[in-house]
């Protein structure tokens, strides 16, 4: 029967059919019970039948995404650019193109640690996303209880393409197969910009003399300073997990070092970590007032109005700092903190988002499919093209042929080198993550000194490893 | 009565009658009261349903929470492990303190409410615009206002940018970055907010002393400040205990806006409330079972002071 169904016709069609026609045999056969049975029994089976059905209407799933921030769905320089316009939409209706029957509906959360309190609310109920992008490491795997294990829905061959798989699993480990996600992109490096010529009129004319350790930086910056400028604008997030995660990780090699913090075999109150926080806590002054509790959008506001000559960021500021420098914007790699730290001239970086599956979700291979259709070669190259997202975590695509910006393919370089660490709030337990952001606001301050806030940090990691 | 009923039945009592209808009369009240109560009881039915399900349910569910470490997916029995920790580390004591400092500003927006009132009610010039000026801030939402004060307490906000053009530079703050600095503008921001209210209800408390009264004191020459303390302030003491007890408890209870938007808990810790504290375990941190325990003992708290608030009052206004 069901072959000569056509497919426009669904089910409810089919029951309002039977239902008619039987309401004519009830009639006249006045109330025949048997008909009435017959009819009842024929309308359910043409209820349930069509979800049997291959191709009919009542075959279309609809899968929900959630967006946490990893694509943009704003232009912050044409403000009446329609949400169709942006890359992740066009990916969204390409794949249902490709997929008839299925709907991708994209939602977009904040993309701050707002999304995993969304995420646990919503998933607690279970009535969270199919599907979403999130950040990857400690913040992602503290969700495991509601995130559906990936390693059996990915071959050698499709993992093999696909670099950064270590930030998915607890063991760090790129080969591991209890992964919970897969790598959305890379951050490229965490970075120093500048305008050139207020750099240049405050007479600091070289990019390589400051970078060597933090003396030369801080001598660089007094410079600034009595050329009358604000050396640098900062954000609550930038001065903790930019700046000072990048010095810590160089000092203690890296993600293992910083991996042995988190477990405790090395103590945040060594006397060389306290040191690292205390030169640290000198850059107070030389940075616009409020940082510890500035958001990033406010520090970019401040810098393209001329009121610091610099400030720290990644590849997502580039378009928006080109627009309004051109050619006067410069990018430089964070200053060492000493030239004999073991890791030298890096940065903090690498894939910090990954895509999830709830493991709740009635749709999860759609939902995988989904995500194997995000991290295709042309999906990859189409995303580089638009200039939206992350960098490119495959290894199929040239970035060259389509990043216009130089700054943007240095980002895409830098991402590769060995000397970039990966966020050290992905690495160490988000609930450590939240203790040494929250003291780091006091210290910066010089409420509490930086011996005070290292102390506090290991109280709490001990708390949280006794616990 | 009887000598009444006897003439209406013409001096023939009916008496098998009379009692067969005072049975029928009797049943027929017993009927229709019981249907009353009936449908009294069935009138509460969903309004009791509805407590139950929105308001006990969860309370005894959070109870039972509290003794298990429960992460919104699964939950084991921990015993009083969450209580056990909760007295040992910051996480409650940090924030109760924050609470605590925030009840000790309650006196300070009581005496301005009720000075602020009682210009108003003597009809100050101008009194009409401030009744509104006043109240105004009442009506927004904590989150508004909240978002509103952060914005102008940044370091480039409107209050340095003030400060800066009147000349008062060395005034100039990073107002959010210093405990003591965030308290004030926490403390600022609720006076701001709680004005209104504390203004509306002694109006109405004051419209209730008699004139007479007030005038009389007038004439026995009683200045301004000894008829609000003699006078005003025993005659208001339900509306006072009413301010007192609301805010009170609000200063447990309802600080999570106000806090979150403002300073959203920092710096540090250092402004962060129970309520908030238990917002971050439970939702950020996933730790529901010991946040739960956290609600118990804040619920715990505010019953304590409401009921000594309760007693003080009550003291008070039988005196």
């Amino acid at each position: 029967v069901s072959d000569r169904i056509p497919e426009s016709v669904s089910g409810e069609d089919i029951a309002c059919w039977l239902l008619l026609n039987a309401e004519v045999g009830v009639n006249k056969t006045l109330l025949n019970r048997r008909a009435a049975i017959k009819a009842s029994g024929l309308v359910a089976s043409a209820l349930v039948a069509p979800k049997l059905l291959p191709g009919s209407a009542q075959d279309e799933v609809t899968i929900r995404f959630w967006n946490g921030g990893i694509f943009p769905i704003e232009d912050a320089n044409d403000k009446s650019r329609a949400k169709e316009d942006f890359y992740v939409y066009k990916a969204a209706q390409r794949f249902m193109d490709a997929n008839p029957g299925v709907k991708v509906e994209v939602e977009t959360i904040p993309g701050d640690t707002d999304m995993f309190t969304k995420y646990r609310t919503a998933s607690v109920a279970e009535n969270g996303p199919d599907v979403m992008g999130m950040w990857s490491g400690t913040y992602m795997l503290s969700l495991k209880d509601f995130l559906e294990p990936l390693g059996p829905y990915f071959t050698t061959e499709e993992r093999s393409r696909i670099t950064g798989w270590e930030a998915t699993n607890e063991d760090f480990d790129p080969d591991s197969p209890d992964i919970y996600g897969v790598p959305a992109g890379s951050d490229g490096v965490t970075v120093l910009f500048y305008d050139k010529s207020l750099l240049e009129g405050a007479g600091v004319t070289s990019d390589v003399e400051w970078q060597t350790d933090m003396a030369g930086f801080v001598s660089m910056l007094g410079q600034i300073n009595e050329s009358g400028i604000t050396p640098m604008t900062l954000d609550e997030n930038a001065i903790i997990w930019q700046i000072l995660m990048w010095w810590i990780g160089q000092t203690v090699d890296g993600s293992v070092g910083i991996g042995q913090l988190n477990t405790g075999e090395r103590n945040f109150s060594d006397p060389e970590i306290v040191n690292i926080v205390s030169e640290w806590q000198k850059l107070y002054g030389y940075t616009i007032e409020g940082a510890e509790t500035m958001d990033g959008p406010q520090r970019a506001q401040l810098f393209f109005a001329g009121e610091a000559a610099m400030t720290s960021g990644g590849f997502w500021d580039v378009t928006d700092f080109r627009e309004n420098f051109g050619d006067n914007l410069a990018m430089v790699k964070m200053p060492n903190f000493s030239a004999e730290a073991p890791i030298q001239d890096g940065g903090i970086g690498g894939p910090g988002t990954a895509f999830i599956v709830s493991n709740y979700s009635d749709h999860k291979d759609e939902a995988v499919d989904f995500i194997k259709f995000l991290m295709t070669a042309e999906e990859q190259a189409l995303k580089a093209e638009s200039g939206e997202g992350s960098l490119l975590n495959v290894t199929d695509v040239d970035t060259t042929e389509y990043y216009a910006d130089p700054f943007k393919q240095l980002q895409q370089e830098w991402a590769n080198e060995p000397s970039v660490i990966f966020w050290a709030d992905n690495v160490l337990n988000a609930e450590l993550t939240s203790e040494i952001k929250a003291q780091s606001q006091l210290a910066w301050t010089g409420e509490i000194s930086a011996e005070e806030f290292m102390q506090r940090v290991d109280e709490k990691r001990d708390e949280l490893i006794a616990g | 009565m009887h000598a009444q009923s006897d003439s209406h039945y013409g001096g023939k009592l009916p008496l098998i009658s009379t009692s067969s209808g005072i049975a029928d009369d009797f049943e027929s009240t017993w009927r229709q009261r019981n249907r009353d109560q009936l449908i009294a009881f069935a009138s509460l039915i969903p309004a009791f349903a509805l407590v139950i399900a929105v308001v006990w349910y969860p309370v005894v569910q959070t109870l039972y929470y509290s003794f298990t470490d429960w992460n919104g997916a699964k939950a084991n029995w921990v015993g009083l492990d969450n209580y056990e920790q909760l007295i040992r580390s910051d996480d409650f004591w940090v924030p109760l303190r924050t609470n605590l400092i925030m009840l000790l500003s309650v006196p300070g927006i009581l005496v301005i409410s009720l000075v602020v009132a009682a210009l108003i009610f003597e009809r100050l010039r101008g009194w009409t615009v401030f009744r509104s000026v006043y109240y105004i801030p009442t009506i927004l939402s904590a989150a508004v206002v909240g978002m509103l004060m952060r914005v102008m307490f940044t370091s480039r906000g409107a209050v340095n940018d003030m400060l800066e053009r009147i000349g008062l530079e060395q005034f100039q703050q990073d107002w959010l970055g210093s405990t003591r600095t965030a308290f004030m503008v926490l403390i600022f921001v609720f006076y701001w907010q709680t004005l209104g209210q504390g203004v509306l209800i002694f109006l109405a408390g004051l419209a209730s002393i008699p004139g007479d009264l007030i005038e009389a004191a007038e004439l026995d020459g009683a200045t301004w400040f000894q008829r609000l303390r003699q006078i005003v302030v025993p005659q208001l003491t339900p509306a006072i205990a009413y301010f007192v007890i609301i805010n009170a408890v609000w200063v447990f209870v309802g600080l999570f806006a106000l806090v979150f938007t403002v300073t959203d808990g920092g710096p540090g810790y250092s402004t962060t409330p129970l309520d908030l504290m238990i917002y971050r375990k439970a939702f950020e941190f996933g730790q529901m079972g010991y946040a739960s325990a956290m609600s118990l003992m804040l619920f715990g708290i505010v019953s304590v002071i409401s009921i000594i608030q309760l007693r003080f009052f009550d003291r008070r206004t039988e005196r």
